[in-house]
């Protein structure tokens, strides 16, 4: 990227900046016209010169010029112009000064906004090149990047320099050049007060920055003392009890004392010259009108200056102070702004970048071209051995172990396969290609590489599976409408990509599919080879089917609930099975379904909204419960708080058994420090009754086992459903599906459905016996497929915290084996796993790579069979290259002629 | 039964007897609490080690299956835990556990248990004193078997 912002500018925005320089010229013959008019006024109209001799009559708006002597001299005539009496001409010449004070304010108003949009497109081009430069980063550059200071970088960081850039040529030409007009203007009208407006411009534009750089610099250290002031007195309240336990508060406060005098002092120097800029500021803008009071009076009483002129040069004076102080901000801004560029860029600047280009070429690699080791050695930046030299051909295909302890060479080797190390001595091919000078699309053609460490994206599991496949560029759609013209033309207008995300990306053919609709079916696969279909069919069944399913599924899966109860009755299993029954509490689902005895379909009566609906309120305060649902919720917040206050926010416990989101905690423990306060006189408002009472709603005692609920109180919830059912309101029956046993709930889970109830929490084994119970009935009835299609829809939660660590390895593989690689390479990952998960996910890598290669990493020798070739590591160096003959023999090998 | 009174019967347990409370409470929390009735096995040799099992009430028996018979190794009351090994070991179980009459376990899956390992310090450096503490009474009895 270019390092000087200006050049950047310059460089990205010439068209748009020349225009509106253009526009600024164009503004300046009004903005002199809007000057010269009141003088007009106060010569021509007011002081009747142009009524002399006896005239009643005067023209104003004629339009004519002078011809030069080769055209005949005289004058031509454009317009011949109006007759006016005295009081016509002055309105005439004012409404002429109206016209041009809204034509210059219409010209500031096309100024800024074309200025507002050229600096937001800059913004955007800007955040765009960073993003897409960072995403060159090599792999070990981008490793030593921090993730929030490069988003801070990108997001807020620029947001200032964004600001300035549709200033920084638009501005000064502006300011500067009403500036200009305004004191060649004055110039025009008297020279010597045209000198002494110049000669108090030069004073504001040379003093005032040289004495705001001092005032700058005070504020630089009032805020360095101010931050070491609470630093030390956090210090010592941390060490408070060590201070009364040796008795040296006084020698303590004497230390803060001596901190906030020196305070003191920075401050009072900064007010000192806080105010001597201020006041000399107004000093000058206030002492010229005397000047020009003064000389400009002297000069007119002595007939060198009229009264016209001198109103006139008083007028343009008041424009000249503005710009010229704005002009010195400007000023300011450009140099903050320049530091924190070249700062950024500074970040983003690293010594080598990967290939720019993102399309696929036309590579062509041999399906048996091996991989080639060629000297390879891998040094850190301190210069430590992290791989001794490896010269080594793994063929292809073939299916080869890298075994080695953590922090051994097999480490590296795997980094550098997976192509995560660009910086090493020696040569890695791959055939007759060096794997350094393959771009990103070509490798991953061949190649996939599962990382060590899961990396998943917040989101459906289908999309975090089917991300790896998100590498076809799809080509620029024809906008069809307005808004999207405008958005390919802006797009184009600030260098970013002309296809967005919601294009279609997928790469079918790396999938090994024809079209879209077959493309769960290859995720389910790839999912099912590492071991996670079951987890798969479990989310399916706790997910819903969306709102424009076909009716004629719909009603499969109502007729599937005899079946299933069928299947159950047979495997005795109906008695872990919890029915919806009208006039029975479903001690398994939660107090809110309970107490509707359905699922909501809308916001109103949704876990969010249901507490704080009037009608629903009315029907629990009527039963008496709103204050026992209250002080569930109390005492849920209570306890969710002592437990799960110690993880960190978005803790995969939290996410998983507490009632609260962990961004809602502080808000919690707020109502909850008010509520025990209440003896002082504090009440809890409204919107807290709403919240503890929507606690108490998704409460449910087998599940949250917080002994919250007796038989009394599932008695009055029984009472208030039939109260809620029968006085509904008319306009809430789209607001929720109740639990019928011939109708589908469509804001119901799939196993609800089926179920038409809840298993009972507590049972061995239950859910689990169930599970398989209905997934016999499903294939039987030919839902399965659907089920696990909705698994797909499972939200993994942020960085895929709502899956267990297994679970995340196992979409990181599958990721990789959805899109059929030549060669995978599975740099460990596997320790989440039991052992005979890795037994079965080896196992099935081997059958899935038949033919192809896999590379595997472990750290011993227990899961590393049926491997061609297992290459062992002691350290930094191979041990054993797994091959029949000595390392020699292979070195030798590995060096014979290329083809 | 609810965390209460499982934070309550996990406290009585001596590994746990200086875990803090509220980290006991998300351990509860994190499991279920399942009843089995005599007979029922609660898990059985040869499978995997999937959770682990904190007897709040009722004693199972550790059985030994062999090609002869059912073998009973040992029996273990109420406050006490089983499945700990197989789990941080990986591997299957050694032996099946059944309810000696009625039993209401607190079972913590191993993901789950995995997770609380990791970022509750306290309960995992329990769980390791616990185990340290049964090996070196192994070691004991080895020692005093190998002079005897």
């Amino acid at each position: 990227m270019n390092p000087n912002l200006f050049s950047y500018i310059w460089q990205h925005s010439k068209r748009e900046q020349i225009y509106i320089l253009i526009l600024i010229v164009a503004a300046l013959p009004f903005y002199w016209l809007s000057l010269d008019v009141p003088k007009r006024i106060v010569n021509e109209a007011l002081q009747g010169e142009a009524f002399i001799e006896g005239r009643t009559t005067a023209k104003l708006f004629e339009i004519s010029f002078g011809l030069p002597g080769f055209l005949g001299g005289g004058t031509l005539t454009i317009f011949e112009g109006a007759d006016f009496n005295q009081i016509e001409y002055l309105l005439a010449l004012s409404f002429l000064f109206l016209f041009f004070v809204l034509v210059n304010g219409a010209f500031r108003y096309k100024i800024n906004i074309d200025k507002g949009i050229l600096a937001e497109r800059m913004l955007r081009r800007l955040r765009f090149d960073l993003f897409s430069r960072l995403m060159r980063f090599r792999p070990e550059d981008i490793r030593q990047v921090k993730p929030a200071e490069a988003a801070t970088m990108i997001n807020n960081e620029v947001e200032p320099i964004g600001g300035f850039i549709g200033d920084a040529f638009v501005w000064p030409a502006f300011l500067g050049t009403q500036a200009l007009t305004a004191l060649l203007f004055i110039m025009v009208q008297s020279f010597w007060l045209g000198l002494v407006a110049m000669a108090i411009v030069l004073v504001q534009a040379f003093i005032i920055p040289a004495l705001r750089r001092k005032q700058l610099e005070y504020a630089r250290q009032r805020q360095i003392a101010a931050r070491q002031l609470a630093g030390r007195i956090g210090e010592m309240v941390d060490g408070a009890p060590l201070i009364h336990c040796h008795g040296t508060a006084g020698y303590s406060e004497a230390e803060v004392s001596g901190r906030l005098a020196r305070l003191f002092k920075i401050r009072v120097a900064l007010y000192n010259r806080k105010y001597a800029v201020k006041y000399l500021n107004t000093l000058l803008s206030q002492i010229t009108p005397f000047f020009f009071y003064a000389i400009g009076g002297y000069f007119a009483l002595t007939g060198s200056l009229d009264i016209g002129q001198l109103v006139a040069v008083i007028n343009a004076y008041k424009d000249l102070p503005p710009p010229v102080k704005e002009l010195i901000d400007w000023d300011q801004r450009r140099a903050d702004v320049t530091i924190k560029y070249q700062q950024v860029i500074s970040q983003f600047s690293v010594g080598k970048l990967l290939p720019a280009t993102k399309d696929a070429t036309d590579i062509e690699v041999p399906d048996d071209a091996p991989l080639r080791f060629d000297g390879v050695r891998v040094v850190d930046q301190r210069g430590s051995l992290l791989l001794d030299t490896v010269t080594t051909t793994i063929e292809r295909p073939s299916h080869v172990a890298i075994v080695g302890p953590p922090g051994s060479g097999r480490e590296v080797m795997m980094r550098l396969l997976g192509r995560q190390i660009t910086d090493f001595e020696g040569k890695l091919r791959l055939g007759t290609y060096d794997m350094l000078s393959l771009n990103s699309t070509d490798a991953s053609m061949l190649m996939a590489y599962a990382t060590p460490e899961p990396i998943l994206f917040p989101g459906p599991l289908r999309d975090n599976v089917a991300f790896s496949l998100q590498r076809s560029v799809p080509p620029p759609l024809k906008p069809a409408t307005a808004e999207e013209r405008t958005d390919l033309i802006e797009a184009r207008r600030s260098g970013n990509p002309l296809v967005t995300s919601d294009a279609d990306w997928t790469d079918y053919n790396a999938a090994g599919v024809a079209a879209p609709e077959e493309l769960d079916r290859a995720l389910l696969d790839a999912l099912t080879k590492v071991d996670l279909g079951a987890t798969i069919y479990e989310f399916g069944l706790l997910g819903t089917l969306p709102n424009d399913t076909d009716e004629t599924l719909l009603q499969r899966f109502v007729d599937a609930r005899q079946s299933v109860r069928d299947y159950l009755s047979r495997e005795n299993l109906l008695c872990v099975i919890e029915p919806f029954a009208p006039e029975r509490f479903n001690r398994n689902a939660s107090l809110g379904k309970n107490l509707v005895f359905g699922v909501a379909a809308g916001e109103r009566l949704s876990a969010r909204g249901l507490a704080g609906d009037r009608f629903f309120r009315s029907i629990i305060e009527a039963e008496g419960l709103t204050k026992p649902l209250t002080e569930i919720g109390f005492n849920i917040a209570r306890t969710t708080i002592e437990i799960f206050a110690g993880l960190p926010p978005g803790h995969p416990l939290f996410e998983r058994y507490a009632l609260i989101q962990s961004s809602e905690l502080d808000d919690f423990a707020e109502i909850i420090e008010k509520a025990e306060a209440r003896d002082a006189g504090i009440r809890l408002s409204r919107l807290d009754h709403d919240r503890l009472i929507g606690l108490a709603l998704q409460y449910s005692e087998p599940r949250h086992r917080l002994s919250l609920i007796d038989p009394a109180l599932e008695q009055r919830v029984l009472r208030a459903r039939k109260s809620f059912i029968r006085h509904l309101p008319q306009n809430y029956a789209d607001e929720i599906e109740f639990y019928h046993p011939e109708r589908f709930i469509h804001a119901a889970a799939i196993r609800d459905n089926l179920l038409f109830g809840r298993v009972a929490y507590g049972m061995a084994n239950a859910e689990r016996k169930v599970a398989d119970v209905l997934k016999q009935a499903l294939g039987d009835l030919g839902l399965i497929e659907t089920v696990y299609r909705l698994g797909l829809d499972y939200d993994v939660g942020p960085g895929g915290k709502l899956l267990f660590a297994p679970q995340r390895s196992a979409v990181n593989l599958a990721r990789c084996l959805v899109r059929n690689p030549a060669i995978l390479i599975v740099d460990g990952g596997l320790s989440d796993f039991s052992a005979k998960e890795v037994e079965t996910i080896v196992g099935n890598l081997h059958e899935v790579m038949r033919g192809k290669t896999l590379i595997m990493a472990f750290p011993d020798h227990a899961h590393a069979k049926g491997f061609d070739r297992v290459i062992e590591f002691d350290g930094v160096r191979i041990s054993d290259y797994g091959l029949s003959g000595t390392a020699q023999q292979v070195s030798d090998k590995a060096l014979e002629p290329e083809e | 039964m609810g965390i209460d009174s499982d934070c309550a019967a996990l406290q009585k347990i001596s590994m746990f007897q200086n875990v803090d409370p509220k980290n006991l409470k998300l351990f509860a929390i994190s499991g279920q609490r399942v009843r089995y009735e005599a007979g029922d096995a609660i898990c059985r040799q040869g499978e995997p080690s999937e959770a682990i099992y904190v007897i709040l009430e009722g004693t199972v028996d550790l059985i030994r299956e062999t090609p002869h018979g059912k073998v009973r190794l040992d029996q273990v009351t109420e406050g006490n835990m089983v499945g700990a090994i197989g789990i941080l070991c990986d591997h299957a179980r050694k032996v099946t556990v059944e309810a000696a009459g009625p039993v209401t376990v607190l079972q913590v899956d191993r993901n789950a248990f995995y997770e609380i390992a990791r970022d509750v310090p306290q309960l995992s450096l329990a769980i390791a004193r616990e185990l340290a503490r049964r090996l070196e009474i192994m070691n004991d009895k080895f020692a005093a078997y190998s002079e005897a």
